[in-house]
C-alpha cells in the first residue's frame, strides 16, 4: 500500500508516495507531479539510518542530558561571568511556537540579561507579513503554481530557486521553453538561477529598497 | 540650560521600555550620540524595568526595585528628560512635534516608536468587568496583588506559560486558583500528557484546581458590579 506525505524540507510541497521501500514523487500531487529534488529523493536514507546522532556528546564522547544540559549551563554562567551578558546572542528557530518563544526570551532577557535574542521569524517573514498586510489586507500567498505557467515575465527579488526551490524553478523554465516567460533576477550574488535569467540585476546589498521605490515613480 | 537654545539634536523616545532604553543606551555608547539630547516618555509610572521578570515579582521571589534595569539615577547621570505616566497621544511628522495626553507638547528632530504591544484578550463577555486583568505590566501586578490581599479565590484564563506563572504566583500569594485553559491539556503543543500531569502535580492547586476541558468561559457580574462568577461550559 502506498502513503501520500509531503516532502518536509523547502516550502514548495512536494508530494511524496511511500510503498514499503519506495519512495517517490507523487505524481498526482499538483505542486511537483511526481517530481522531487535531490534532498526529496533521498527523504527515505534519512529516515533510519544507524549512525544518527541519538544522544548527546561531550568531548567526542557520549554523555547523558544531564551533563550535557549541565555543561551548557555552566558555560553559559562562565562566559556572562567573564565578559558579561552582553557577549551571549541567541539566534533562535522560525519553527518555534509561541510558548517556546516565551521561554527563549525569559531565558535572554531574565537570566542571562541581554537583548540579544532574534528568530528566523523575523528575518526570513517579517519584511513579507508586513509588505502582504499592506498590499493585500492580510498576511497571505497571493498567488499560485499555475501563475508559473501563464505569467508573462517572472520576477525574482532574492531568491535563488533553482537551488532553494528546484522542482519549481524547473516549473518556470518548463512555462519559459513552452511560452518564453522572461525571467528577471534581482540579487547582489550571481546564482544559478541569476546565471539563467533573460535580466540579471546586480544590486549592492542594501539597495533593494531604493530599485522598488524608483520602479513606483 | 534654556532647552530651547540647546544647540544639540533633539532625540525622543515613545516608550519607556527595554526595546527604547536599549536603544539609547547604545546611543550613549556612541561619539555621536552622546552629542544629542534624549527625551523619554513612558505611559506607565516607572522607570525602565524588565517586563520579562513580572512573574517572579508577582510571585515574591523577586521585589519590583530588584527588576528595575534604568534607575532614576541613570536618567538624570546621563542628561536624559524622563516623563513617566505620560503617554503621547500625537505626533505632527510635518511639523515635528509630540504631544501628550497631558496636553504638553515638545518638538523633535529624531523620533523613536518603542511602545511595545498590548496583549490580546478574546472578546469574552464581561472581559472588560473591574477585577479582570492581562498580565502584562506593573499596574497589573499591583492589581493583582492587591486582590490576593482582600479576595480569596481567583481564575487564570489561559494554561500556555504566562497563565500558568500568574496562577503559581497567584496562589503563592495565598490565593486559591482555579485554571481554564481552551485546551483538553496544558501547554499541549509543547508537552506531552505524562509531562501535563506533572505539572500538575508541581503547582499543586490543590481542591480549587479545575482543568476544564474545551473550556468557555464567562465572566459574570455579580450584584455587586465585581465578576462574581465564571461559567465554564465544558
Amino acid at each position: 500500500m502506498s502513503i501520500r506525505t509531503t516532502c518536509p524540507y523547502c516550502g514548495v510541497g512536494c508530494g511524496v508516495a511511500v510503498a514499503g521501500e519506495t519512495l517517490q514523487g507523487d505524481p498526482a500531487h499538483p505542486a511537483n507531479f511526481g517530481r522531487l529534488c535531490s534532498k526529496g529523493a533521498a527523504l527515505k536514507d534519512t529516515l533510519a539510518p544507524k549512525d544518527r546522532l541519538t544522544k548527546p556528546r561531550l568531548f567526542g564522547k557520549e554523555a547523558n542530558w544531564d551533563q550535557a544540559l549541565d555543561f551548557i549551563a555552566e558555560e553559559f554562567t562562565r562566559i556572562r561571568g567573564m565578559y558579561g551578558p552582553q557577549s551571549i546572542a541567541f539566534y533562535v528557530s522560525g519553527q518555534f511556537l509561541t510558548e517556546d518563544y516565551y521561554v527563549a526570551n525569559k531565558l535572554m532577557k531574565g537570566f542571562i540579561g541581554s537583548g540579544n535574542i532574534d528568530t528566523n521569524s523575523r528575518l526570513c517573514m517579517a519584511s513579507s507579513v508586513a509588505g502582504h498586510v499592506r498590499a493585500f489586507g492580510e498576511d497571505i500567498v497571493p498567488g499560485c503554481y499555475e501563475d508559473f505557467e501563464e505569467a508573462d515575465l517572472a520576477v525574482l527579488a532574492g531568491s535563488n530557486m533553482a537551488w532553494c526551490h528546484p522542482v519549481l524553478y524547473q516549473r518556470l523554465i518548463a512555462a519559459r521553453d513552452k511560452r518564453g516567460t522572461k525571467i528577471v533576477a534581482i540579487d547582489p550574488r550571481r546564482t544559478a538561477t541569476a546565471e539563467t535569467a533573460d535580466v540579471f540585476l546586480p544590486l549592492a546589498a542594501g539597495t533593494d529598497v531604493l530599485l522598488f521605490n524608483g520602479l513606483l515613480v | 540650560m534654556n532647552i530651547a537654545a540647546d544647540p544639540r539634536e533633539h532625540f525622543v523616545v515613545i516608550g519607556n521600555g527595554m526595546a527604547g532604553m536599549r536603544t539609547v543606551e547604545e546611543l550613549l555608547k556612541r561619539k555621536d550620540g552622546r552629542h544629542c539630547r534624549v527625551t523619554v516618555f513612558g505611559a506607565e509610572p516607572h522607570v525602565n524595568y524588565n517586563r520579562i521578570m513580572l512573574s517572579s515579582v508577582l510571585a515574591g521571589d523577586k521585589s519590583i526595585g530588584e527588576i528595575v534595569i534604568n534607575s532614576s539615577e541613570w536618567y538624570r547621570e546621563n542628561g536624559i528628560r524622563l516623563f513617566t505616566g505620560e503617554a503621547v497621544t500625537g505626533i505632527d511628522s510635518a511639523a515635528k512635534t509630540i504631544t501628550a495626553a497631558s496636553g504638553f507638547m515638545l518638538s523633535y528632530d529624531r523620533l523613536l516608536i518603542a511602545t511595545g504591544s498590548r496583549p490580546l484578550a478574546p472578546p469574552i463577555p464581561g472581559i472588560g468587568l473591574a477585577g479582570v486583568c492581562a498580565f502584562r505590566d506593573i499596574a497589573d501586578v499591583n492589581k493583582m496583588l492587591a486582590a490576593a490581599r482582600t479576595h480569596k479565590r481567583a481564575v487564570v484564563i489561559g494554561g500556555g506559560l504566562l497563565g500558568l506563572e500568574a496562577a503559581f504566583g497567584l496562589k503563592h500569594r495565598g490565593m486559591s486558583v482555579t485554571l481554564i485553559h481552551l485546551m483538553p491539556t496544558l501547554m499541549e503543543r509543547q508537552l506531552r500528557k505524562t509531562d501535563v500531569s506533572a505539572i500538575r502535580d508541581l503547582l499543586v492547586f490543590g481542591r480549587a484546581y479545575a482543568e476544564v476541558s474545551q473550556a468557555r468561559a464567562d465572566i459574570g457580574e455579580s450584584a455587586s458590579g465585581k465578576p462574581g462568577a465564571i461559567e465554564a461550559a465544558a
